[in-house]
């Protein structure tokens, strides 16, 4: 391996994360291995939004293979090529339409994860706002010669804002966007904070009743489960106007979709499913992806599963000629996360030795029979489906990496082989820590 | 109808003969049953209570007589009563029938007339779908001509503006002409300057060519000269190198004597001061010491004196203690303070900064910077970000964004947080920050002044 050279404070976050057993939110693509050909596909996707195409993908696989690991890795590499993304994660609470608002509260989460590469943390709906905004008063500068401090200015630029929203077409609540947009303006010009924050506050949906977005802002509606997802359409096209490449939505956890026990609920969800699908592969929406990260049994199960609907079988089954030659195919929209295999694993743990070294200052010693001895233990403890889910061997691996190093006494040959030495099974998890990580699927 | 009444005639004939003849057998037979009738009931009669055969035969004959008899009366009384009313109703179809007659002289009238008013309205309909044609025919010529006037419209109005052109075209061709027969007067006269010019130029030209050949002359001339001079160049330069190693060695030693001697001045400098000062105050000492030596003097005199007045009372050998006292002058050893020269080591300041950071401030536009100053001088810098984005028509938040990119592009790394309240410079990256803006406005600073 080439010498990394990665900054101390990344490969930190790495180790941690990896050690905990969750996917690193920064760093991701320094142990990326073994995805080529589902990154390559992905990254396809990403250059189809760019030119105005949307695109729209499943991400299958069981617990611990990888799933929330490649949306992190397309989400940075997307980031870096100049997208904005957003990515949220289905629960009891998030869904994509429910009785009880679920379906915005998806969109709050989305929208407050909201990022760009210089706002890698969220917070990039005020850029995209204000980068909106400002390309209209450029246009009346443009226009009308005037500068920004001469009278009748602002006027200008408000009348402008509610031009520009009349032409947006499919556009639910027209006027009342339009008067947002307006309220943020003024609030800038006359260094009104709470109007600012009010109208972000409208955009991210988090007023919950119309009586409270009439007295902040003077909008009789707000951003609810019938009309959030027209919203991220909206948005999309937005951000394209101002120079970004497009809108990246990933959600994962789609397996909380599957579990929900209300038929008509479940249908309802996986219909809306059905027609943002629609809509992205039938080009109505632009600039959009959709990422959804499911398992196996989301998609395949043939009573609650996607496939209990024939649209949706029809949509993303397989096709026959790839089952029988035995080739992933990665046109569809499906990816199937194949295991990786026993060499890709040793790369992985390579390249993991290699960034601990590096960050904690030492040269490491571990050779490529060390390596193979860990993944054959690993094996001989939990039995071969343990290569299955690679997160719980990267987790094994970096306690064993952060006890050698503490402890300089002990082999290595005898701490794996030790009785002490105990692999977490699949299925059982540690306590993991939302904050700043990316979560894994159980 | 005549043929129709007759028809009827000769039915209602055969129909009253019919019933005639049916009558009469029927009556003859009814005649005789009621004979029978009447006959065998009297003969019962009469027989059940009497059984005499003669007188039941005969009352049986008379019943039947009488029964005969009266039944011929009846008979005829009815036929009377039905001849006449058989008579009045002759007279009553005698009138129906004449007005049958004329009802049907007046049907046949009417007939008549409807089949003049269908005709007449044959003849009417006629005339109303020739007229109907007519004025279809008529319509569609007005639209045939309406549609050639449009036509005709469109050519007129096409010619007029085919007209248009056309004089627009001959006024610019002559214009264009006009100048293009300037343009020719002003090119012939061109024309002949250059010819003019070139007479002279060939002139020159073969003065030049003269020229070349003595300087082509020379040339060769020089040219076996060279070698010979660069061998000279050569040595030349081997002494200049010499010189400059000794003007180099002569520059350090001015340097090191200017160094000395400033040291020395600035030695001699603080020594005169030392000196004013030991001046000053061996003045004062030697105030002291005059008046100190005024009071010996006093002293002696008064010393004197006693000794006289001694000498007067006893005269002892004067005790040689005058021991002129040494009056020691202090000698103030004055502890100088070597002032410290502080040196004052500039640090230049452009060799602590990493490449990267200088390829930062090279690719920052001055708004930017002004942008990052107020980020990091002052408590609240949206008002002042607020005045940045509106002279360079953009808004605060993309302000940021814009230096992030910068700084993720070169340094690799973003160097303004903009989660928190107001948007600050991460910690790690603040030295930097400073330093660049620091080296901004020296440039700034030697630029206006050398300005």
């Amino acid at each position: 391996m080439a010498k990394l050279k990665i900054s101390k404070k990344i490969s930190t976050a790495l180790i941690n994360s990896l050690g905990a057993g969750v996917v690193p939110r920064v760093g991701v693509e320094y142990i990326a291995v073994g995805r080529e050909k589902e990154l390559k596909s992905l990254l396809q996707n990403l250059d189809d939004i760019a030119e105005g195409v949307a695109a729209f993908r499943f991400i299958i696989g069981n617990y611990g293979s990888g799933k929330s690991f490649l949306l992190q890795l397309i989400r940075n590499r997307a980031m870096e090529q100049g997208f904005v993304v957003a990515d949220a994660d289905f629960s009891p609470e998030r869904r994509l339409a429910g009785s009880n608002n679920e379906g915005v509260a998806t969109y709050r989460e989305l929208m407050s994860h909201l990022a760009t590469k210089t706002r890698p943390d969220g917070g990039a709906l005020v850029s995209i706002l204000e980068g909106w905004i400002n390309k209209i008063q450029q246009e009346v500068v443009k226009e009308s010669g005037m500068r920004p401090n001469e009278d009748g200015f602002d006027d200008q630029v408000e009348s402008k804002i509610r031009e520009v929203v009349q032409y947006i077409e499919d556009l639910v609540h027209g006027f009342d966007f339009g008067s947002v947009i307006i309220a943020y303006w003024r609030g800038y010009r006359l260094d009104d904070d709470n109007l600012k924050s009010a109208a972000m506050r409208w955009l991210r949906g988090e007023f919950t009743t119309k009586v409270e977005a009439k007295a902040a802002l003077g909008v009789r509606v707000i951003i609810d489960d019938d009309s959030w997802y027209d919203y991220i359409k909206l948005f999309a096209k937005f951000v394209a106007d101002i120079g970004y490449k497009g809108l990246l939505i990933l959600v994962d956890e789609a397996v909380h979709l599957y579990q929900i026990s209300t038929t008509v609920t479940r249908e309802k969800n996986y219909n809306r499913l059905l027609a943002m699908f629609n809509d992205t592969m039938q080009c109505k929406a632009e600039h959009l992806g959709i990422v959804v990260g499911g398992t196996t049994k989301f998609l395949e199960d043939p009573k609650r599963g996607l496939f209990a609907d024939q649209a949706w079988q029809r949509r993303t089954k397989e096709s026959r000629f790839v089952a029988q030659s035995s080739v992933q195919e990665y046109l569809g929209p499906v990816i199937r996360l194949n295991p990786l295999s026993e060499a890709e694993i040793l790369t992985l743990l390579q390249r993991l030795a290699d960034i601990h070294a590096l960050n904690f200052g030492y040269e490491q010693t571990l050779t490529n029979r060390d390596l193979k001895e860990f993944v054959q233990e690993i094996i001989n403890r939990l039995g071969a489906e343990a290569l299955l889910t690679p997160g719980e061997i990267v987790r094994d691996f970096m306690s064993v990496l952060n006890i050698l190093h503490q402890n300089s006494g002990i082999a290595f040959g005898e701490l794996i082989h030790g009785s002490k030495f105990k692999p977490t099974a699949m299925g059982k998890d540690a306590e993991v820590d939302e904050d700043g990580a990316a979560e894994f699927s159980l | 109808m005549k043929g129709v009444m007759t028809l009827r005639a000769t039915y209602s004939d055969n129909l009253t003969t019919l019933k005639t003849s049916n009558m009469q057998s029927v009556m003859i037979s009814n005649r005789l049953i009621l004979g029978i009738v009447a006959f065998s009931v009297s003969f019962g009669l009469s027989l059940v209570p009497s059984w005499d055969f003669k007188k039941a035969f005969l009352t049986g004959i008379i019943t039947a007589v009488t029964i005969y008899a009266a039944a011929l009366f009846v008979d005829k009384r009815r036929r009377n009563y039905e001849m006449f009313i058989l008579g009045s109703l002759r007279k009553r179809i005698k009138d129906m029938e004449g007005l049958k007659a004329r009802v049907v002289r007046e049907i046949n009238q009417i007939e008549e007339h409807h089949n003049l008013l269908y005709a007449e309205s044959q003849q009417l309909q006629n005339q109303v779908i020739e007229s109907r044609n007519q004025r279809d025919s008529l319509h569609r010529e007005l639209r045939t001509f309406a549609g050639q006037k449009k036509q005709l419209e469109t050519e007129i109005s096409s010619r007029q503006t085919e007209i248009n052109n056309l004089q627009k075209n001959q006024a610019e061709l002559n214009n264009a002409f006009s100048v293009l027969t300037a343009e020719k007067r002003r090119l012939e006269s061109n024309c002949n300057v250059s010819r003019s010019e070139i007479t002279l130029l060939q002139s020159q030209i073969s003065e030049l060519q003269q020229q070349k050949q003595e300087v082509e002359s020379n040339l060769t001339l020089l040219g076996r000269l060279k070698p010979q001079l660069e061998e000279k160049l050569y040595e030349l330069r081997i002494a200049i190198q010499e010189l400059e190693v000794e003007t180099n060695q002569k520059n350090q030693l001015l340097v090191a004597t200017k160094t000395e001697r400033e040291n020395i001045q600035t030695l001699l400098n603080s020594s005169q001061t030392q000196l004013a000062e030991q001046k000053a105050e061996l003045q004062q000492l030697q105030g002291q010491v005059s008046l100190l030596q005024e009071e010996r003097d006093s002293l002696q005199n008064q010393v004197w004196e006693l000794l006289q007045q001694i000498e007067t009372f006893n005269p002892e050998p004067l005790s040689e203690n005058l021991k002129e006292d040494d009056i020691e002058l202090f000698a103030f050893s004055e502890i100088i303070e070597s002032s410290a020269i502080i040196d004052t080591s500039e640090v230049d300041t452009s060799e602590n900064i990493p490449e990267e950071w200088t390829k930062f401030l090279e690719n920052l536009p001055v708004y930017e910077l002004q942008v990052l100053k107020a980020i990091l001088e002052q408590d609240n810098p949206n008002a002042a970000i607020k005045k940045i984005a509106e002279a360079n028509i953009t808004m605060p938040n993309l302000l940021i964004d814009s230096i992030n990119e910068r700084a993720s592009d070169t340094i690799g790394e973003l160097i303004i947080n903009s989660d928190s309240e107001s948007p600050e410079v991460y910690q790690e990256h603040i030295t930097y920050v400073k330093k660049i803006i620091a080296m901004y406005e020296n440039l700034m600073a030697r630029y206006t002044s050398s300005n």
